[in-house]
This record gives C-alpha cells, sequence and structure tokens, in this order.
C-alpha cells in the first residue's frame, strides 16, 4: 500500500506545481550535435543565419541549446561569414 | 603545407572578361609561388548583406589550394593592391585531408554554384 501512495505523488500534477511555480524546460539537444558536425562552414549562410537574431547578433546558447564546442565553431564561422558580406554585422531598422 | 581557402568579393562593375583575367592572375600567382590549387568555385554576382566602398553587390570567387605561407603573404598583398577586389578573407581550409588532385593552372576554369538554389534541395528534411 505505501507504495501506491508514492506512486500517486508522483502523478499528481497539482501537487508538484504547487512546489514549484516554474517548471523547468526540457534540455534543449545541440542541434551540431545531433547531426553530427564536425566543422561549421562560414559559406554555408543558411545554416549560420539559424542561430542569429534578425539584427544580426548571434543568439546565445541559452536560447539556442548548442554546445559550448559547437557554439564555439559557430561564433568563428559567423565573424567570417560577417567579413566577406554574407551575413550582416547590424541590421538597423530605425534610423 | 597547408591548405587554404581565400574569398574574394569583386567589383560588380567588372566586366566578363575581366572576371576571367582576374582568375587568372590569382591562380598563376598561386602557382607561381609554389602553390596547388584544387578548387576555383565561383557564385556569380550576389547582394552583399552591407554596402562595401558604395556596392550593394559583388562578385563571389572562392580558391582552394595548398601552399607555403609565403604564397599566402604574397596573394593578401596582391588582393589589397587590386582596386577590384572589394573585400578578400584567406583562412585555413580545414576541411581538406591535403591530398586532393592539383589542376593545372593553365586551364583552370571556375565552377558555377547558386548556393540560394541549392539550398531547396540540400536541407530539406534538416533541422537547421
Amino acid at each position: 500500500m505505501a507504495r501506491d501512495t508514492k506512486r500517486d505523488n508522483k502523478r499528481d500534477p497539482k501537487k508538484k506545481g504547487e512546489k514549484r511555480e516554474k517548471r523547468p524546460m526540457r534540455k534543449k539537444k545541440c542541434k551540431f550535435c545531433l547531426d553530427r558536425v564536425t566543422h561549421i562552414d562560414y559559406k554555408d549562410e543558411r545554416r549560420i543565419r539559424r542561430f542569429m537574431t534578425d539584427r544580426g547578433k548571434i543568439t546565445p546558447r541559452r536560447i539556442t541549446g548548442t554546445c559550448a564546442k559547437h557554439q564555439r565553431m559557430l561564433a568563428v564561422a559567423v565573424k567570417r561569414a560577417r567579413v566577406i558580406a554574407l551575413v550582416p554585422y547590424v541590421r538597423e531598422y530605425y534610423r | 603545407m597547408r591548405s587554404y581557402e581565400c574569398a574574394v568579393i569583386l567589383h560588380p562593375a567588372v566586366s566578363d572578361d575581366g572576371l576571367r583575367t582576374s582568375t587568372a592572375k590569382y591562380v598563376e600567382l598561386i602557382a607561381k609561388g609554389g602553390g596547388e590549387i584544387t578548387k576555383v568555385e565561383t557564385w556569380g554576382k550576389r547582394r552583399l548583406s552591407y554596402e562595401i566602398m558604395k556596392q550593394p553587390e559583388g562578385h563571389y570567387f572562392f580558391y582552394r589550394f595548398r601552399g607555403a605561407n609565403s604564397v599566402i603573404d604574397e596573394l593578401g598583398r596582391q588582393l589589397r593592391i587590386d582596386e577590384s577586389v572589394l573585400r578578400h578573407l584567406i583562412v585555413c581550409d580545414e576541411t581538406a585531408e591535403g591530398n586532393e588532385p592539383s589542376l593545372d593552372p593553365a586551364t583552370v576554369e571556375p565552377t558555377m554554384r547558386h548556393p540560394e538554389r541549392e539550398r531547396e534541395e540540400e536541407h530539406r528534411g534538416e533541422r537547421y
């Protein structure tokens, strides 16, 4: 019987909600790791743009879920792509 | 010898003839310094993400080659002198294995690529 109550507690979503107001987000997987990427090409504009904001900034890891290793490679690729004008340094909307 | 990749953006006003002589010039320059060209690629005239020297467009060229660092120095120097070059970037090519066949510098023709058109096919079903 004791085992049953334990299980019930775990399953009750209300109780969990009371304890903690914010539920932890499901951990995002690094998209480069999923595809087993070993090198990020600076010429691959489309792929790079996915990891940039529309203002031209590099999106932080906490938002995209990219792992540290791939984020470093990504940052280099973005900076190179900026030099040859494939992606912007900044995009100004209001002047 | 290391493998390098050199990206060059040429002025949009350069004629077809001018593009050909420019390619030949840099190919020869690399070959003369003892470098081996493995690939020359062009993306044609393409819109720039931001204006460079007031130009909204440019001709994209990519040279892949192996060579000593003296080649890089000379190539970079020439690219900086050349007024039809809006921008250039020379980076170490990490994807190269170092055993790609080298092309004959006298007959090298740039291969045309259209990344925009390829995208649809290439990236279908990908997570990006």
